[in-house]
C-alpha cells in the first residue's frame, strides 16, 4: 500500500462525496484557483497525488472546508499528515522571513537557557503554583516584528495584568518552549514531539494544575495534540477568554466607560478549532459604551488571516488580508479586534503595506486599558 | 537586522559576544585578518556553545 493510500484509509478520505464544498469554501482557492482541496482529495483517492506536490503547502489549515464537509473529512489533518510524509522525503514549503521563526523553535529543542520573561516588569508571578501562564512566542515576535509595530509583548504584559487583577499570580517560566504548533503544521513531527516533551516536563515540575493560554495556537495544540502524542494531561488547559468571561459573569472585573465601534476577527484555532466564539464577544460587550458590529464572515464563517505556520506567505495571503480588512472597514468599525498574536502581526503587516485606515487592536490591550482597578 | 539578531540571541540565551558584524572593504586585507583573528580568540575563550549538546 502506498503512503497516500494509507493516509486515505487513516483519515477516511474515501467518504468524499465529490461535492466541492471544500473548494467552494476555501479562502486560498478564492484568490488562487489552481488550489483545490477537492482535487487534492480526488487525486489522492486514485493514488495520483504525491507528497512532493507543492500545492499542499498552500493550505492555511484554517478548517473552513472541514466544518462544512458533509462527509466530515478533516482536510487540514489530511494535509498535515501529507506534510509529514513530504518532510521526511525532503520536501518543505517556503518558510517566511527566511526561516527565522523555524530556526528559533528548532533551537528551543536544545539545552538553551532562555531569557524570555524579560517583559514582566511590575507584574506578579510565582516560581511554583497551581496556575501556569503559557505565554507563547510573543517575546520573540515583539523583536522580529518591531518594524511593523506589532507590539506583541504588550499583549503578554496585559494578560498578566488582568490575571493579577483577578487575584492570580501565575508561574511564568524562562524554560518555556514554543508549543510546537508550527513544527506540527510544517510537517516536522519530530521537532514537535521534542518541544512538547520539554513543555510537559516543565509544567510537571511547576506543580501547576491549570495552564492558562492567551495564544489560540498554543491552546489548541495543548488541548488536541499533546494528548494525541503523550496521553492524558496532568493539568487542565484553559483559554484566558473562557476564564475572563467567567469573571465577568461573577462581576469580578468591570470596565471603564468607553466609546467607539469595533469588529471582532475570529482566529481559526480559537473559533472553528476550539469553539470559542462567545467569550471574546461577551468581553467586548462588557465594556460599557463600546459597540460591537459583526463582519459578514464571522464565527464559523470567519475567514483566516492569510498565512499560517510562518510559511508560504504570498500575494494570495496579501489578497486575503486586504479583503478581510476591507470587510472590517465596511462595517463602519474604527478598530479590528484580534485575539491571536499572529493574526495581529499579519493584519498590521497588511495595514502597513497598503496604508489602510482601520486600527488593528489586540483584545487584551483593549480590555486591560479599560479595566477598573481597585 | 543585526540589532534584531543580537536581541533574539539574547532571548535564546546565547552569549551575544558570539555575534559580531564588521564591514571590511576588499582593500583592507590586514584589517580582515586582524578581525578574524581577534574574533576567533574571543570565541575560543568563550568555550563550546551551550547548543552543542541537545536537550
Amino acid at each position: 500500500m502506498t503512503a497516500i493510500a494509507e493516509l486515505v484509509d487513516l483519515t477516511k478520505t474515501y467518504y468524499c462525496l465529490d461535492c466541492g464544498v471544500c473548494t467552494g469554501s476555501c479562502p486560498v482557492a478564492k484568490v488562487f484557483p489552481d488550489f483545490s482541496p477537492r482535487q487534492i482529495i480526488e487525486r489522492s483517492l486514485y493514488e495520483l497525488e504525491e507528497p512532493s506536490d507543492e500545492t499542499i503547502w498552500n493550505c492555511l489549515t484554517c478548517a473552513q472546508c472541514s466544518v462544512r464537509c458533509p462527509a466530515n473529512i478533516d482536510f487540514p489533518e489530511f494535509v498535515r499528515l501529507m506534510r509529514d510524509e513530504a518532510h521526511v522525503l525532503g520536501y518543505n514549503g517556503v518558510p517566511s522571513h527566511n526561516g527565522m521563526l523555524q530556526t528559533i523553535w528548532a533551537l528551543q529543542t536544545m539545552d538553551v537557557k532562555q531569557n524570555r520573561t524579560f517583559w514582566i516588569e511590575d507584574g506578579k508571578t510565582a516560581d511554583k503554583g497551581d496556575v501556569f501562564y503559557f505565554v507563547g512566542c510573543r517575546p520573540y515576535f515583539d523583536v522580529i516584528f518591531r518594524d511593523i509595530d506589532a507590539g506583541s509583548i504588550k499583549g503578554a504584559q496585559n494578560v498578566l495584568k488582568i490575571l493579577n487583577a483577578c487575584g492570580v499570580e501565575p508561574v511564568v517560566s524562562d524554560e518555556e518552549r514554543c508549543c510546537g504548533h508550527d513544527a506540527l503544521w510544517n510537517g516536522n513531527e519530530e521537532k514537535f514531539k521534542q518541544l512538547a516533551q520539554l513543555n510537559l516536563d516543565l509544567i510537571g515540575s511547576s506543580g501547576a494544575k491549570q495552564v492558562v493560554f492567551s495564544c489560540p495556537e498554543g491552546y489548541h495544540t495543548f488541548r488536541e495534540y499533546y494528548p494525541k502524542y503523550f496521553g492524558e494531561l496532568d493539568f487542565e488547559p484553559i483559554h484566558i477568554l473562557d476564564f475572563l468571561a467567567d469573571k465577568v459573569n461573577q462581576d469580578m472585573i468591570q470596565f471603564e466607560e468607553s466609546q467607539g465601534v469595533v469588529t471582532y476577527h475570529d482566529p481559526c484555532r480559537l473559533g472553528r478549532l476550539t469553539g470559542i466564539y462567545d467569550a471574546p464577544r461577551k468581553l467586548v460587550k462588557a465594556v460599557p459604551g463600546l459597540e460591537l458590529v459583526e463582519m459578514p464572515r464571522s464565527r464559523e464563517n470567519g475567514v483566516c488571516c492569510g498565512t499560517s505556520g510562518w510559511m508560504n506567505c504570498s500575494s494570495c495571503s496579501k489578497e486575503i488580508q486586504m479583503q478581510r480588512l476591507a470587510e472590517a472597514q465596511n462595517t463602519g468599525a474604527d478598530e479590528l479586534i484580534t485575539a491571536c498574536p499572529k493574526c495581529q502581526i499579519h493584519f498590521r503587516c497588511a495595514k502597513d503595506a497598503f496604508d489602510l485606515e482601520i486600527e488593528i487592536t489586540d483584545l487584551y490591550d483593549l480590555l486591560a486599558d479599560r479595566m477598573k482597578t481597585g | 537586522m543585526f540589532n534584531m539578531t543580537h536581541e533574539l540571541v539574547k532571548i535564546l540565551g546565547i552569549d551575544p559576544a558570539r555575534l559580531r558584524l564588521e564591514w571590511i572593504s576588499s582593500a583592507e586585507g590586514t584589517r580582515f585578518a586582524e578581525v578574524a583573528r581577534e574574533f576567533t580568540e574571543q570565541i575560543r575563550s568563550l568555550g563550546p556553545s551551550p547548543l552543542k549538546q541537545a536537550a
